[in-house]
């Protein structure tokens, strides 16, 4: 890690790289909507149920959980579990974006990537309210990167239903520092497969912004159809799993050879499903008499964030060492989440320095284009 | 199989691919339910089901022999398998095709069921019925080596139950469920008398590669995508097989066993890892292995890992399958032999899967 002062950072000086840490969403975050959207503006409202939770209501609707708002005392219980998930509030909402920057220095972090909280699962149904809520979002996360000396990068959410919406907003935010467009792995009916993204790939190479493929799911029947309370991890079925099917859709499809130059980076689903899915794509190629690419992911520019506790080692064998990045999900408390990832990682020892190295710093300026 | 052995060797997941014969077991009552195959209208070799006014179910591609020897070829996977074997109109030619192939007895699986069939109680009944009728017949001319895995009505959970005991009489060795089933998942307290009848009769419950939820296939499918069905039937399958491991089911029905078929079992590290993380976020102790404590079987392919996997599943719960009937992905004829070949494994853990573990799992 480089010594940092109060001097604007820049991508040379970036030696350890978060490739999946978050913003959450308060109230604040839709005082950046425009003044004529006001009247799609999110509010929250009590739950029935539970007193210490909130819901956001968007455009008349329940749209999920206000991410919660643990005490000190909550998370460092939570933490003595195993991982490490205690962030200050204020650092997490980005109501202090210098507390945050001090965090990440206790955490020997250079540059964090932003991704957001709230469009995990669906968000608006029409699109001048999704439009107005993305620009509010994509707005007060441009702010946060100008208080940031250049160390909070982010991914942009476009408002995928207005296309040309969308690629405005794309360059609003590559103007303010993002570096990635989000996309979920189903948009509603659509798959990221769909023709009807093509012009958001087309932008995204003329910008230089990564495709953030980031654990999500906006096809809201799937994620009633896979809600239960018979499965506490039912977040696996209705985020990971179609985070990795879509990995592998990607790898079949002609995207990869019709866009070249895309980058793509599939966030926060763990590696572990990496031999998997090369495997299962291989097997299908053969099948089909096409030759499979001896490193699909470097040759498709796929990046894959990984946790502390993959095998890594036999997950780089499969991968290779050029497409693996890491992440915290700092100021999520999730399955996903370790604030001391980078730190825990550095320590295991089992893989070579320059593996590490670029895991860290390489590879992530690769996938992020920095 | 080119290998002399000293065990038998059981086939954890073949097929057989439903015809016209298949309903000639419906109860007259029900014969205006009865499927029929039509043609898309192309030059393709593919027929489809019609059901109920509707084009519904799974049918395997049936390519004649030419484009059967030409996928072989392909795929460098042998899929040929006599049409009169893979449709059950000639039984003694399966069994020939399994003596050639060193298998003493095969699993059979439906083929209509990969998809969702009907929405009516009624129509799932009779076709159920029909089916299972059907397989048992094939099971008496069998001599004891085709078991199969019945398939119940879910739709109509009392003539479920009747057809899962009448099947266990005629040779059925598990029940298939598919990961999704219509709107319900697995674990849905629903199929508890399922589950409870299953633990009784000593029969597995087998989660082949399948999904049940029309809405999703169609959200799912994509004509940019020519490895949908990864996405569709074995994502779902590894889903489900993650939220059974986190679920109390196993706990309650303490004797009961489950398959995972047809999904290969490359990814049992990356599900075993994303189990324990979220028990240890729980605060629950995570089973030491949990695939043996839970009795939870995977079909390996021959493609797969297996050195590595057998790390994570155990020598236990791993069986193997040939796909037999069909010729897509899974499908590999001479997978037994390829395992039993395997290098990086030892005998005992191939005598294991290819043997005790699914005379285990299908208690044999």
């Amino acid at each position: 890690m480089v010594q940092k002062g109060l001097e604007m950072m820049t991508a040379k000086d970036f030696q350890v790289i978060d490739a999946d840490a978050h913003v959450v969403e308060t109230e604040r975050t839709w005082d950046f909507m425009d003044p004529a959207d006001a009247e799609y503006r999110p509010t929250l409202e009590q739950s029935p149920n539970d007193p210490q939770r909130q819901h956001w209501v968007i455009d008349g609707k329940n749209r999920g959980f206000r991410f919660p708002t643990l005490t000190d005392m909550e998370l460092q219980e939570r933490s003595s579990r195993g991982r490490n998930i205690t962030t200050p509030q204020a650092a997490r909402e980005l109501d202090d974006v210098q507390l945050r920057l001090k965090d990440m220095d206790r955490l020997g972090i250079d540059a964090q990537v932003l991704h957001h909280t709230l469009w995990i699962e669906q968000v608006a149904e029409e699109p001048e309210v999704e439009r107005a809520i993305c620009k509010g979002w994509n707005n007060w996360v441009g702010d946060i990167w100008k208080q940031s000396k250049g160390r909070l990068l982010w991914s942009c959410v476009p408002p995928w239903m207005s296309i040309d919406a969308a690629i405005e907003e794309m360059n609003i935010a590559k103007e303010n520092g993002a570096v990635a467009m989000t996309m979920r792995p189903i948009e509603g009916e659509r798959t990221i497969l769909d023709p009807y993204f093509y012009p958001l790939y087309e932008e995204a190479i003329r910008l230089n912004l990564t495709v953030a493929v980031h654990i999500a799911n906006g096809n809201p029947n799937m994620v009633n159809l896979l809600r239960t309370p018979e499965d506490p991890g039912s977040a696996f079925g209705i985020f990971r799993i179609p985070t990795v099917a879509a990995c592998h859709a990607l790898i079949m499809s002609p995207i990869p050879k019709k866009f070249p130059e895309l980058r793509w980076g599939f966030i926060e689903a763990s590696a572990g499903w990496v031999p998997w899915v090369i495997t299962e794509a291989k097997n299908r190629y053969q099948g089909a008499a096409r030759k499979f690419p001896e490193n699909v992911l470097k040759e498709y520019n796929i990046y894959v964030t990984c946790q502390t506790d993959d095998d890594i080692p036999y997950i780089l064998q499969c991968a290779g060492e050029d497409n693996i990045v890491i992440g915290t999900d700092y100021g999520h408390f999730d399955p996903s989440s370790e604030v001391d990832a980078i730190s825990v990682f550095k320590e295991q020892g089992t893989i070579s320095e320059s593996a590490m190295t670029k895991i860290l710093r390489d590879n992530p300026k690769a996938m992020y284009g920095l | 199989m080119t290998t002399k052995r000293n065990i038998q060797v059981i086939d954890a997941d073949t097929h057989v691919v439903e015809s016209d014969r298949t309903w000639e077991y419906l109860d007259p009552a029900d014969r205006k339910y009865r499927p029929t195959l039509v043609s898309a209208g192309d030059d393709k070799p593919t027929l489809h089901w019609l059901i109920d006014g509707k084009v519904s179910g799974h049918r395997a591609a049936a390519p004649d022999q030419r484009l059967l020897a030409e996928i072989s070829e392909r795929s460098g996977r042998d899929v040929d398998t006599p049409a009169g074997a893979r449709e059950m109109e000639d039984v003694s030619a399966r069994l020939q095709h399994m003596d050639k192939l060193g298998v003493d007895i095969q699993v059979l699986y439906n083929t209509l069921w990969i998809e969702e069939v009907t929405t009516r109680p009624e129509i799932d009944v009779a076709l159920c019925r029909s089916w299972n009728r059907w397989l048992a017949d094939i099971w008496k001319d069998g001599k004891g080596r085709l078991r199969w895995s019945c398939v119940p009505p879910f739709t109509d959970l009392e003539n479920a139950k009747k057809e899962i005991k009448a099947a266990r009489n005629n040779g059925a060795v598990a029940i298939s469920m598919r990961p999704m089933e219509g709107n319900r998942l697995l674990l849905d307290p629903y199929f508890y008398p399922i589950y409870e009848l299953a633990s009784d009769l000593d029969m597995a419950i087998a989660v082949h590669i399948a999904n049940g939820n029309a809405a999703m296939c169609d959200a799912l499918a994509s004509p940019h995508d020519p490895g949908a069905p990864f996405g569709r039937f074995r994502i779902p399958t590894v889903a489900s097989c993650h939220a059974l491991i986190m679920s109390e089911i196993p706990q309650r029905f303490p004797k009961l066993r489950w398959a995972f078929v047809e999904s290969s079992s490359q990814w049992i590290p990356w599900v075993i890892n994303e189990a324990k993380r979220r028990y240890s976020g729980a605060g629950k102790p995570f089973p030491k292995n949990v695939l043996n404590e839970y009795q939870m079987y995977v079909a390996c392919q021959s493609d797969d890992d297996l050195p590595y996997i057998l790390q994570y599943s155990g020598d236990d719960n791993l069986i193997t399958g040939s796909d037999y009937g069909h010729a897509d992905p899974s499908s590999q004829l001479d997978t037994l032999e390829i395992v039993g070949q395997m290098k990086g494994v030892s005998q005992k853990q191939k005598d294991n899967i290819l043997y005790y573990n699914p005379k285990t799992l299908y208690s044999l």
